[in-house]
C-alpha cells in the first residue's frame, strides 16, 4: 500500500471503532493493535511488547500526579457549602452593573477554575447554586444557561489545568509556563462575556431584573468573608507556582491538604464526604490517564505507518502559511470537538498538529493556549458537548435549548481564539516576564 | 449469575480503594519532599520514580469501578440513537464488549508476561530506590485484570438482557 493510503486506512479505523460507542481508551487500543496487524504484518507478540512499552512509559509519567490532587480539590468544594460563599460573596459587587447576577457565572466560575482543574466540576459546582438564584429571581433562562456553558469551560483555560498538564507531558513543554500563559486569554475571555452580559442587558433589562442597587459597608466585609476561604486556596495553590517556589505536582500536593484543612476549618468534612471526593478524583483520573495510554501506543502505531508525515506533507503542499493553516487547523478541531471530548482530541491530533504549526513558526506554549481555546468551543457545541450534559442535568432542559443559550458565547470564544492568534502575546508574555528574567 | 457479579463489583470497589490509598500516599509524599527541601535542604531522592509508579497504580486500579459507574466515556453517537431495548443495540454493546476484552486482555497478557520476567530475573529499577520491577507492574496487571473481569461480568449482564442500555452516560458527576 502507499503510504497516503495507509495514512486513510488508519484515519477509517479509528473513525470505525469510536463509531462503535465502544469505551474510548479501547477505541484507540484497537486502532493501534489492528493497524500494525493488518496494514504492517507486525506479528501479535512485536504489537504485544510495542503496546506495553509506550503504556508503562506514559502511565509512569510523574507529572501526571497533579491530576488526581486538582481534581480532588473541584470534588470536595463541589460537595461542601463554598458554592454558595462564592455566590453571596460576589453578588452585591455584580448587582451593581448591568446584567447583575448574570455575571456571577461568569465571576463563580473564573474564581472556581482557578482552584480546580476540571470544567465539569466547574461548571456544576457554580450551577447548582446559581441557576436556582436566578431562576427565582426571573432572569432570563437562556442567558443564565448559556453564560454558565460558556464560563464553566474556563476550568480549562485558567490555571490548574488539567488540560495544560496533559498538553505539557504531550508536547515536552512546561507545565509551569503554560499555567502562566493560561491566565490573560482566560480573564479575556471572562472580560468578553461579561462584556456581552452588559451590552444585552441595557438593550434589554428584563433578561437580568430591576434590584437594590446600594452597597452598604456591611455587604462589603461580609462578601470580604464569604471570598476569603477560596482566595486563600488561590494563594496556596497558584502563588508558589509563579514564585517559582515549587512544581505544579507539589502546588496541587498542597493544594489537596489545604482544601481539606479549609473543609475542616468550615465543619465540613465528614469521612463519606472525604472518600467519596477521592472516588470522584479517581475516577476521573482513570479515565484521563488511561485514554492518555492508549493514545500513546496509537500515535507509535501511527508513526509506524507514517501517518503524521504523510499528512504534514500534504498540509505543506498547500502553501498555508501561519495564518491559513491555524485558521484550518482551527476549523478541524471545531468540527471534531463536535462529536469528541477535548481529551480524545488532544490526544489523538497533538502528534499531527504539533509539528505543523511549530514548523510554521508558532510557539508550542502559545499552540496549547490555543488548542484549549478550541476545545472549550468543543465543550459548547453539540450533539456531544461535556458542559451541555452537565448542564442538562441539573435543569433538565434539552440540549438543543442550552445551546442555542450558549451559541452567543461559542461566537465570543471563537472571536478569543482570533484575538490570540492576532496577538500571540497574550499567552506568552505572562510566561515571559515571570520565569525568563 | 448474581453472585459472579457481586464477586466482580467487589472486587473492583477493592480496586477502587487501592486506588484512593495511592493517592493519598502520593500526596504525602510529594508533601514530605516539599517540608524536607523547605526545611532542611534535604530530599527522599525517590520521589519522582515513586510517583512515577503510584500515577500508574492509582489509574488502573480504578478501571474496574469506573468501568462499572459510567466513569469511562465513549462515543454516543451512534449507540444513542439506537433502540435502547432492541436487538441491534444489544449485539452492538456485546461487539464493544468484545473489544475491551481484546485489548484489555492482549495488554494484561503482555504486561503478565514482563512482570514475571522481571520477577524470575531479579531485575531492580536503574535507581538508588532499586525497586524490582515486578512490583510496579503487579499494580498493572491487577488492574487490567479487575477490569477484564469487570467486562465478563458486563458481558453476562448484557447477554441475560438485565443490562439497562437506554443512555451511554457521558458524565457522571457526583451523582452518587
Amino acid at each position: 500500500m502507499d503510504p497516503f493510503a495507509l495514512a486513510l486506512a488508519t484515519i477509517c479505523l479509528l473513525a470505525f471503532f469510536l463509531g462503535t460507542g465502544t469505551w474510548i481508551f479501547v477505541a484507540l487500543l484497537m486502532v493501534g493493535i489492528t493497524g500494525l496487524t493488518f496494514l504492517l504484518d507486525f506479528p501479535l507478540p512485536r504489537i504485544g511488547s510495542i503496546m506495553r512499552g509506550t503504556m508503562w512509559r506514559t502511565a509512569s509519567t510523574w507529572e501526571l500526579a497533579a491530576i488526581p490532587m486538582f481534581v480532588f480539590m473541584g470534588e470536595i468544594m463541589f460537595r461542601t457549602d463554598l458554592s454558595e460563599r462564592l455566590f453571596r460573596g460576589i453578588s452585591p459587587w455584580a448587582s451593581l452593573v448591568p446584567g447583575r447576577l448574570l455575571h456571577c457565572n461568569v465571576a463563580g466560575c473564573t474564581i472556581f477554575a482557578a482552584v480546580s482543574g476540571s470544567s465539569t466540576a466547574t461548571t456544576a459546582t457554580i450551577g447548582k447554586i446559581t441557576l436556582d438564584e436566578l431562576a427565582g429571581r426571573k432572569y432570563d433562562m437562556n442567558m443564565a444557561v448559556g453564560s454558565l456553558a460558556g464560563a464553566g469551560s474556563l476550568g480549562l483555560m485558567i490555571p490548574p489545568s488539567i488540560s495544560m498538564i496533559i498538553y505539557g507531558v504531550l508536547a515536552e513543554e512546561s507545565i509551569t509556563d503554560l499555567f502562566a500563559a493560561g491566565i490573560l486569554p482566560g480573564l479575556l475571555i471572562a472580560g468578553l462575556y461579561s462584556l456581552y452580559i452588559g451590552v444585552r442587558a441595557n438593550l434589554d433589562p428584563n433578561l437580568a431584573p430591576e434590584q437594590r442597587m446600594r452597597l452598604t459597608a456591611r455587604d462589603i466585609v461580609t462578601s470580604a468573608i464569604n471570598l476569603a476561604p477560596v482566595t486563600l486556596l488561590i494563594i496556596v495553590v497558584l502563588g508558589g507556582i509563579y514564585a517559582g517556589v515549587v512544581t505544579p505536582s507539589e502546588a496541587a500536593a498542597l493544594g489537596f491538604a489545604a482544601s481539606l484543612l479549609l473543609v475542616t476549618v468550615l465543619g465540613q468534612l465528614t469521612w463519606k464526604t472525604f472518600v467519596e471526593s477521592l472516588k470522584g478524583a479517581a475516577r476521573i483520573t482513570c479515565m484521563v490517564i488511561t485514554i492518555l495510554v492508549a493514545a500513546a501506543f496509537m500515535s507509535s502505531s501511527m508513526a509506524y505507518l507514517h501517518v503524521p508525515q504523510e499528512i504534514a506533507t500534504l498540509i505543506a503542499s498547500l502553501n498555508l502559511g501561519p495564518f491559513g493553516l491555524v485558521f484550518l487547523i482551527g476549523a478541524f478541531y471545531i468540527v471534531l470537538g463536535m462529536f469528541l471530548d477535548g481529551l480524545s482530541i488532544m490526544v489523538m491530533t497533538l502528534p499531527i498538529t504539533l509539528p505543523l504549526v511549530t514548523a510554521a513558526g508558532w510557539d508550542p506554549v502559545w499552540f496549547g493556549v490555543f488548542l484549549v481555546v478550541m476545545i472549550e468551543v468543543g465543550l459548547i457545541t453539540p450533539p456531544i458537548g461535556f458542559n451541555l450534559f452537565v448542564l442538562q442535568g441539573i435543569t433538565g432542559m434539552s440540549i438543543e435549548s442550552i445551546a442555542r443559550g450558549a451559541f452567543p458565547f461559542f461566537l465570543l470564544m471563537l472571536l478569543s481564539a482570533v484575538i490570540l492568534a492576532l496577538f500571540p502575546g497574550l499567552a506568552l508574555w505572562l510566561p515571559e516576564i515571570l520565569f525568563r528574567n | 449469575m448474581e453472585q459472579i457479579q457481586r464477586i466482580a463489583k467487589a472486587i473492583s470497589e477493592l480496586g477502587m480503594l487501592v486506588s484512593i490509598i495511592v493517592i493519598v500516599a502520593m500526596t504525602a509524599l510529594i508533601l514530605t519532599e516539599v517540608v524536607l527541601r523547605t526545611f532542611f535542604a534535604s530530599s527522599t531522592y525517590i520521589m519522582d520514580e515513586l510517583i512515577g509508579y503510584g500515577v500508574a497504580a492509582a489509574s488502573f486500579m480504578a478501571l474496574g469501578n469506573s468501568l462499572a459507574s459510567g466513569g469511562l466515556i465513549r462515543m454516543n453517537l451512534v449507540i444513542g440513537r439506537l433502540d435502547p431495548e432492541g436487538v441491534v443495540r444489544r449485539w452492538v454493546e456485546i461487539t464493544c464488549i468484545a473489544f475491551g476484552l481484546f485489548a484489555g486482555g492482549m495488554a494484561l497478557f503482555y504486561f503478565a508476561r514482563n512482570m514475571v520476567r522481571n520477577y524470575t530475573r531479579g531485575y531492580v529499577s536503574e535507581t538508588i530506590a532499586q525497586v524490582p520491577l515486578w512490583i510496579p507492574e503487579l499494580f498493572m496487571v491487577l488492574g487490567l485484570g479487575i477490569f477484564v473481569l469487570q467486562l465478563l461480568a458486563y458481558l453476562l449482564e448484557v447477554f441475560s438482557r438485565k443490562a439497562n442500555l437506554s443512555a451511554a452516560r457521558a458524565v457522571d458527576l457526583s451523582s452518587e
